[in-house]
């Protein structure tokens, strides 16, 4: 299988099939990134054709930079945020915090359907700074230039939505390790 | 578990959970095929500007109808005692071809003119002639 910058190049040059396994590989995990951000299932869809149509459209501009996941995330984060600014929807600030936030509290080993409860009740913006960092995997560097915040925002936000899933599993019942 | 494979496991399980609806690749790809689309009708709309074009050239000709325009000849009757190789080798040695009979018991001889048709009286080949 071809790794994604490879794939990448070859849908720079519209290669049909290449664009095909992109797809496959990704219309999950952006139509649940715009799903679960907007919570609503119509936008959620209009939004990753969109991103899609750009992809395809924009690919030749992939400079190989950054991880392909980034880049494709910070198209669909753009293309979000021209939904929102269309739709006139504000977007609710989280507090943030520029400082380093320094992670010293237990991690989290709780049962993986536990997590997964607990992640549906987190906010929208918490969801998707988790799953851009623990699903994803993208470096803070990455996550910032997706998200077009600095990097010390990043951290922040990382560090308090895992508190927020904390206390959430908590009031299910997770005490903890 | 580390924590870190456990939320990414638990964003794997949700995701599985919310299914993307085939109109999601359908759109993706007939939207994508759309400007491949604009050459083919521009083609397609070239071509038919094009037998458009022909038509007004052509608008002041008159034509025949198929039958008349390819097959010009004579139509005869034949006399009945007359043998058909007769009359064949005598076209053929004139450059001449015929067809039939129709229905109505005619030959029309292609490209015939009124000097074959004499000949031909004149050998009592022919019993009717239809100019």
């Amino acid at each position: 299988m071809l790794d994604e910058v490879e794939l990448i190049k070859r849908v720079a040059q519209k290669d049909e099939k290449a664009f095909s396994t992109l797809f496959y590989l990704y219309k999950n995990r952006l139509f649940y990134y715009f799903y679960k951000v907007l919570e609503d299932q119509e936008d959620a869809e209009d939004l990753t054709v969109e991103t899609f149509l750009r992809i395809y459209k924009k690919a030749d501009s992939y400079r190989g930079e950054s991880k392909v996941s980034s880049w494709i995330f910070g198209i669909a984060r753009r293309v979000y945020l021209e939904h929102i600014k269309q739709k006139k929807h504000s977007i609710k600030t989280l507090e943030i915090y520029e400082s380093d936030a320094v992670d010293d509290t237990p991690p989290i080993n709780a049962d993986v359907e536990l997590v997964k409860k607990a992640i549906d009740k987190l906010s929208p913006q918490d969801r998707e700074i988790l799953f851009l960092a623990y699903y994803e995997e993208l470096p803070y560097e990455e996550i910032s230039k997706v998200l077009n915040i600095p990097v010390g925002t990043v951290k922040s936000r990382v560090f308090n939505a895992k508190n927020r899933l904390r206390i959430i599993l908590k009031e299910m019942g997770y005490e903890g390790e | 578990m580390k924590e870190n494979k456990v939320i990414k496991k638990a964003f794997g399980r949700a995701m599985e959970e919310v299914k993307v609806p085939p109109s999601v690749e359908r759109r993706v790809f007939r939207r994508r095929a759309i400007p491949f689309a604009f050459p083919l009708v521009g083609l397609a709309a070239g071509f038919l500007i094009g037998v458009v074009f022909v038509q007004f050239w052509h608008a002041g000709e008159e034509y025949l109808p198929m039958s008349e325009e390819k097959v010009q000849g004579v139509h005869v009757v034949f006399d009945k005692d007359v043998k058909m190789g007769q009359v064949e080798e005598f076209l053929r040695e004139r450059g001449l071809s015929m067809v039939g009979p129709t229905q109505a018991g005619t030959f029309l001889i292609k490209n015939a003119k009124e000097e074959h048709i004499k000949e031909l009286k004149r050998l009592n080949y022919i019993k009717e002639v239809f100019w």
